[in-house]
């Protein structure tokens, strides 16, 4: 990343979130979905978002696409794509340009995501009209390379196919065809291959890992699936309880964690090469966001948790390492029994 | 298909044989067609022709299977009170009927579907309140009430329109507004919660993060989806208009169609002419939703009729 | 009798339970305006038709040709003597409304526990059964619902010759359907849930099940259509009244009072304009109030409710900022 050949434009990130608030209002009280959540995306980088359901992934995915509805909003932080502002009147605007052109997203459930009343070809000539003002004609040619680029066979004959003749798999490359369709900058993928058979799952990541290489996308990949993490990206975020715990590179992430909560949910990921160790899980349950913890949100659940551990950790960076992590009391392996000597496989 | 049409056909069936039934109980058992049809000067030797001509003499059986057989082949027996055919007065009325039906729906449609979309893009707006609070208003007024107090206003008062009748333009606006205002008060209601729902659905998510403005997806996407539920209560709304809603309507403005000819034929005795009118309107009904059911396979290609 | 005293016999049973359930549901209802005043108009409709002989000024049927069309008391020929004025038959209209809401309650009440009895029970077995005996009863509902309604229901009436006790029959044969396929769909996707298979397997007879699963979790959808099917009815015998099919003279009901005033409606307006508006604020009343209950018993409706509470409430501040 520090290649000094690289332009200024090339290591400027395209995408900031800067301190992200995200609120929801409910009957019971306010929800804090976001905690003051940053991370940055550069061109052509992948970035993994990781973590338990609940944890505030999807929510940050929605709001950099402008997808929070009431009695969710956005209450504090900045989203900035390219340095300008994605949030504040001007920003929507901004962003309303952007999104399906610059920016494009893949969902977790490509049964729900099509309308079932909308011929595949029709969701495509949508969009590439919309976009980039194609004819009809033009989009609809278009339309049947994008599905045969994203692996789907007899593409013209899909095109006029609906979506419930299609299967879950054949969907979500649907989906991600749509969503490549405008030539992108950044994907974000929201957990794309949780719904999807695992034989499937392999096929989708491929396609998603081939995209970014020949199309120098970005890509935000969301995921509670560590596995699904390193085949694909460079970068990681570790979210917990709405707030970012731990960033770094990939390689750094699964060798040598440094936050206890990144360090149990290796411990419990499954792997190939290893026959040896059980899993073991993490015991206890995040903490509601409904009023959270004013001190560590995993303390609660933290083998090594101390008198220090009553006030909030900063996301702070590690000296000799890229990357940062939220802890006071960090060790190379916070629980019990060491992790397996030899580097763990994810593949 | 096939299979759907044998399958909606026996269907229609059980309901003409269930009408049958109904009616012939109602008229050879409940009531007695004798004391109700002759004048009550009528002489014993008479009531025991007309009896005999009926067939009341014969075994309940044997009565039931020629009643039915004479429906089935339209002979309903001369109007005893016009002195012909039955089925003739029922066709000669019939167009009027569909007329009032199809300007009262036109109407309704025209109105229910725009409205309570506009309704459903800012639920609990001004606009909303507004719109749901006529709807609501438009269910709860008595239909031929509303009919007298329209005929008031706007004919007596305002002279736009005639009081009664028909001939003219203008003659078919106020029982049509009459007939169609509840049921443009329910498609309204059942658009907004419609679009309400649809506007929640994944699949309008998607569309918004693909960047498609909020009226392309409101117009292109969700007004689709809610077509089949809004079609379904529509149909059923026409139905019940058919079925006999338009008998208080056309009785408030003298509309010359079936339903008036049905409340003649009862103050008139006339059971020959009221039983042809029942009949023909279940044969209706039975036909308008096996239309409607194949019209939703042409909107949701995920129907499957069979 | 008179209202407190009617307040004092949960009293003299000690239930301070239902008390506060039922100051609960008021707190709750008075949150929302339009349904509480519906609420309240739809008891004092009650109360008008229960005492109705106290509350009237005049015997509805006493007719006398000195006082006939007398306008509403506030118009300038008219008197605190009748003060809604009188019909044709210089007949007191304000008595008449009071006596035509027992007709109205009467009607409704008895067809939707008539027809709500009989469709309910169907349903039950229709659901409960499954198999052979639901295919043929779900048959029957469908061949009755696509019976044409309204003109059968005259024709009936026609033959059997029209009263009050006819009109609920008829009404009750034409509109029990509904109930049975709400009841039956509760019934059939409750037997396939886990705590119903659970209850079965540890021995639970069918009655028993019926009564401690099945039942608490009907009440709240059938309480709902049944209070707007109510409205149906209301609608419907006014309509049957005013054909001259319903209720039969000397008895008042709001539709044949319609019916009556409809021939000199253009001499006088208030004849028909009372009791149409009785029906229909009545209607619209248990609309408002149903609409309500069904809100209040969904939890999903409440947060929705709660949600757009607050969004007005944003808007309203951001209208203010900007």
């Amino acid at each position: 990343m520090d290649d000094p050949a690289m332009t200024a434009d090339d290591t400027a990130p395209i995408l900031e979130l800067r301190n992200l608030e995200v609120e929801f209002d409910t009957r019971a009280g306010t929800v804090h979905g976001l905690r003051g959540v940053s991370f940055a995306i550069r061109r052509g980088e992948t970035l993994a978002l990781v973590g338990e359901s609940g944890s505030g992934k999807s929510v940050t995915a929605s709001a950099i696409m402008g997808l929070i509805q009431l009695p969710g909003a956005v209450t504090g932080g900045e989203i900035l794509w390219k340095g300008q502002s994605l949030l504040g009147r001007a920003g929507e605007r901004r962003a309303r340009r952007l999104r399906g052109r610059e920016m494009s997203m893949v969902f977790q459930d490509p049964m729900t995501s099509l309308n079932p009343l909308m011929s595949i070809g029709s969701h495509l000539v949508e969009v590439q009209r919309r976009h980039m003002g194609l004819s009809r004609r033009a989009a609809a040619a278009r339309g049947a390379e994008l599905l045969d680029a994203v692996g789907i066979t007899e593409p013209h004959r899909r095109m006029g196919q609906f979506p419930h003749e299609l299967s879950g798999g054949m969907r979500q490359r649907v989906m991600i065809a749509l969503a490549i369709a405008c030539e992108p900058e950044l994907l974000i993928a929201d957990e794309p291959t949780t719904a999807l058979d695992v034989t499937i799952q392999a096929q989708v990541l491929d396609l998603l890992s081939d995209l970014q290489r020949d199309m120098g996308l970005s890509i935000l990949l969301i995921t509670h699936d560590l596995g699904v993490v390193a085949g694909l990206c460079e970068q990681v975020a570790v979210m917990y309880a709405g707030e970012i715990v731990e960033t770094g590179a990939a390689d750094d992430i699964f060798d040598r964690a440094r936050h206890p909560y990144t360090q149990g949910l290796i411990r419990s990921t499954p792997r190939l090469t290893d026959r040896s160790e059980r899993l073991v899980s993490i015991d206890g349950a995040p903490p509601g966001l409904l009023h959270p913890p004013a001190g560590c949100a995993f303390e609660p659940r933290c083998p090594q948790s101390s008198e220090r551990c009553r006030a909030r950790p900063a996301l702070a960076a590690e000296p000799g390492r890229q990357g940062a992590f939220a802890c006071w009391n960090s060790t190379p392996s916070a629980w019990p029994e060491a992790a397996p000597g030899p580097k763990a496989s994810f593949a | 298909m096939a299979k759907f049409l044998v399958n909606r056909l026996v269907q229609g069936m059980l309901v003409i044989l269930g009408v049958t039934l109904v009616v012939f109980v109602a008229t050879r058992l409940v009531g007695d067609p004798v004391q109700m049809m002759l004048p009550l000067s009528a002489s014993a030797e008479q009531r025991a022709a007309f009896s005999q001509e009926l067939g009341l003499d014969q075994p309940i059986g044997t009565q039931f299977l020629s009643f039915a057989a004479d429906l089935l082949r339209f002979d309903f027996g001369d109007s005893l009170w016009q002195r012909r055919p039955a089925l003739d007065i029922v066709l000669a009325k019939l167009p009027k009927t569909l007329q009032l039906i199809a300007a009262g729906f036109g109407f309704a449609v025209a109105f229910g579907i725009p409205l309570g979309a506009l309704a459903a893009v800012r639920p609990d707006g001004l606009l909303d309140r507004i719109i749901v609070s006529v709807s609501l208003i438009g269910l709860s007024v008595p239909q031929f009430w509303l009919g007298l107090i329209l005929v008031m206003v706007f004919a007596v008062n305002l002279g736009l329109f005639p009081t009664s009748g028909s001939g003219s333009l203008a003659h078919i606006v106020l029982p049509a507004v009459t007939l169609g205002i509840p049921s443009m008060a329910r498609i309204m209601m059942l658009t907004r919660s419609s679009v309400i729902a649809e506007l929640n659905q994944q699949y309008v998510r998607t569309a918004r993060a693909r960047g498609l403005p909020f009226r392309r997806i409101l117009f292109g996407h969700t007004m689709r989806n809610i077509l089949v539920p809004v079609l379904t209560l529509t149909g059923w709304e026409v139905i019940s208009a058919w079925a006999g809603y338009t008998v208080v309507v056309e009785t408030v403005f003298a509309w010359p169609g079936l339903g008036m000819t049905a409340m003649n034929a009862i103050n008139h005795s006339d059971m020959f002419l009221l039983q042809a009118i029942v009949f023909v309107v279940a044969v209706g009904i039975v036909l308008v939703s096996i239309l409607l059911d194949a019209l939703y396979k042409l909107i949701d290609p995920r129907i499957d009729l069979a | 009798m008179t209202a407190t005293h009617l307040a004092t016999i949960p009293a003299q049973r000690p239930r301070p339970a239902v008390f506060r359930a039922a100051g609960g549901f008021l707190a709750e209802l008075s949150k929302d305006k339009a349904a509480f005043a519906g609420f309240l108009f739809l008891v004092l409709v009650v109360l008008a038709a229960v005492f109705a002989p106290l509350l009237a000024p005049h015997d509805p049927a006493a007719q006398s040709v000195l006082a006939r069309l007398k306008p509403p008391a506030w118009t300038a020929r008219g008197s605190a003597e009748h003060l809604l004025g009188t019909d044709m038959l210089g007949r007191d209209v304000l008595s008449r409304l009071l006596y035509g809401a027992r007709a109205s309650l009467l009607v409704g009440t008895s067809v939707v526990l008539l027809a709500g009895s009989f469709g309910v029970l169907l349903g039950l077995v229709s659901g409960y059964r499954g198999g052979r005996t639901d295919t043929v009863i779900m048959r029957v509902v469908d061949v009755f619902v696509a019976f044409p309604g309204l003109l059968l229901t005259l024709l009936l009436v026609a033959m059997i010759g029209p009263s009050t006790p006819t009109m609920i029959v008829v009404l009750a044969f034409s509109n029990w359907m509904i109930y049975t396929r709400l009841v039956r769909g509760i019934v059939m996707s409750m037997r396939t849930t886990p705590f119903i298979e659970a209850a079965e397997v540890l021995g639970c007879g069918p009655r028993r099940i019926l009564q401690v699963h099945v039942l608490p979790n009907l009440v709240p959808p059938l309480l709902t259509l049944a209070i707007l099917e109510f409205t149906n009815i209301l609608l419907a015998e006014a309509a049957l009244s005013f054909l001259g099919l319903g209720v039969q003279p000397p008895g008042t009901s709001w539709g044949l009072d319609i019916a009556n005033g409809k021939n000199y409606m253009l001499l006088a307006w208030w004849p028909i304009t009372f009791p149409g508006l009785a029906i229909a604020l009545t209607v619209l009343s248990i609309n408002l109030f149903a609409n309500w209950l069904r809100v209040t018993t969904d939890p999903a409706e409440r947060e929705k409710r709660h949600a757009r509470g607050r969004l007005r409430l944003l808007r309203r501040k951001a209208a203010a900022n900007g």
